[in-house]
């Protein structure tokens, strides 16, 4: 029997687009489909949000490297039932299992993408000026927007991933598009709240550093923009 | 998203094979074969001399960047004679080490059959590059260096001369995307501009390399584009 390529082999593979490859992670069974991706979450993940929390204190990229696995967890642990139905409602041959580690798997490619700009994020966290200093806010700004397009990069690599293991997967579904678009919008809407609850995540200069703050579920992102919006139109 | 260079065959070899007329190699002169046969340098990455070119890759690197050093300590002399060209090496060679991981993935992600020697063969091709066109321009930079007395003046001339270099070098990532079979380019085009923003952030934490100086560092944290523009008020009061 031919032994099983070695988990640097196959992420690698993964990273490749190599067809066929994420197979061997989506068919899995047993504790090793689930700890292989965790896995990868948790360790690339905390090399990510090391690098959101390292501009404004060590405590924070600290915080953050534990906060960010657990926010892409937590979302891929909450959406569970509803993604594996939704892929169900719209033909595809995909167990709770297999859309539960699909998602998990577009995650941890996510989080490796993430986790191959941490060195220069943290650099650049290292070097700009520092929250105590007057030109604070421009470094907050910058490193703001630089995260905003890591995440959109990283977020658009999974996604276009996630379709095509879908459609290798399913060659006979008509709508993996539609349920990539569908799992991805989930996943938005859910992970941009459980991120609010996990806040904060950056820091803001005048802000004290905590791990989440005294009442995390006060409130919603959604009635947050809804407030600022209507501020701002006023 | 990316830009597709041609469609490629999928198969189990790693590379694509050599052009006939670049099997032989025009002698083992590896600047001759950066400047001449880049396709051919690329191809070496696959064999078992790999780590030894990487390591003649690194030194071409650091020579050339050492003497480019040295026109930049030219314009304030004293204690740069030693520190801009120190400066220089380290900045390079730390902005090389921290967009590795990042060019790695990308090039993963474009779908090149390169593991971490080709990837890092890549690189060092095009900062070996840079360094032979920096080296080639030292003369002209020199020239500047003892015309001129504004370090606003002569801190754009060493930039435009590094973004000369590092562009006319770029193409050794593509050829290299291409010889390992990549689908596309625009995610390394990308990563491009992730290493000028790196190096240019690292000049200015290793400031001062240019203008003279009796500190080694400036401990005051700023943003490349914050220092460039405080440099060429303060040149425009002194002027004044």
């Amino acid at each position: 029997m031919p032994q099983p390529a070695s988990i640097s082999t196959r992420v690698h593979e993964l990273c490749q687009g190599t067809p066929g490859c994420a197979e061997s992670w989506i068919r899995r069974r047993g504790a090793l489909a689930i700890a292989e991706p965790v896995g990868l979450i948790l360790v690339c993940g905390a090399c990510y949000g090391a690098s959101i929390g390292a501009w404004r204190a060590g405590e924070l990229a600290l915080y953050c490297a534990l906060k960010l696995p657990l926010l892409f967890l937590a979302t891929a642990a909450v959406n569970a039932l509803l993604n594996g139905l939704w892929a169900r409602r719209l033909g595809l041959e995909l167990s709770l299992a297999e859309s539960f580690r699909a998602v998990l798997l577009s995650f941890a490619l996510a989080a490796l993408v993430l986790a191959a700009f941490a060195p220069v994020i943290l650099f650049f966290d290292r070097t700009l000026p520092c929250p105590t200093s007057r030109d604070a806010w421009s470094s907050h700004d910058l490193l703001g927007r630089v995260h905003v397009c890591a995440i959109a990069l990283a977020g658009s690599v999974a996604v276009l991933r996630q379709r095509q293991w879908l459609a290798e997967h399913c060659p006979k579904a008509v709508h993996t598009q539609r349920v990539t678009w569908l799992w991805l919008a989930i996943n938005l809407i859910v992970g941009a709240q459980i991120s609010w609850n996990l806040r904060p995540w950056f820091g803001t200069p005048r802000m004290k550093v905590e791990f989440l703050r005294e009442d995390p579920f006060d409130g919603t992102f959604y009635e947050s923009v809804f407030q600022m919006t209507r501020r701002a139109t006023r | 998203m990316s830009q597709t260079i041609e469609s490629v065959p999928s198969g189990d070899a790693a590379a694509l094979p050599l052009p006939a007329e670049e099997e032989e190699l025009p002698g083992s002169n590896l600047v001759d074969l950066l400047l001449r046969s880049p396709r051919a340098l690329l191809g070496r990455f696959d064999g078992p001399d790999a780590p030894k070119i990487l390591v003649r890759l690194a030194a071409v690197a650091l020579a050339g960047h050492l003497v480019y050093g040295f026109v930049v300590a030219s314009f304030a002399g004293d204690m740069q004679w030693w520190a801009a060209p120190l400066k220089i090496l380290f900045g390079i060679t730390l902005s090389g080490a921290i967009c590795f991981p990042s060019l790695y993935i990308l090039v993963c992600l474009s779908g090149a059959r390169a593991r971490g020697p080709q990837v890092a063969g890549m690189l060092l091709s095009l900062l070996a590059l840079s360094a032979v066109f920096l080296a080639g321009f030292a003369p002209i930079a020199w020239v500047f260096s003892q015309s001129s007395n504004l370090v606003s003046f002569i801190g754009p001339v060493h930039l435009l001369v590094w973004f000369i270099s590092l562009f006319a070098s770029v193409h050794m990532l593509f050829l290299g995307m291409k010889h390992w079979r990549a689908r596309g380019t625009g995610w390394v085009g990308m990563w491009i501009l992730v290493l000028v923003v790196t190096a240019l952030q690292m000049a200015t934490v290793l400031r001062p390399i240019v203008g003279p100086s009796t500190r080694l560092l400036e401990t005051e944290r700023q943003f490349f584009l914050q220092h460039w523009l405080r440099t060429i008020q303060s040149d425009v009061k002194s002027e004044e």
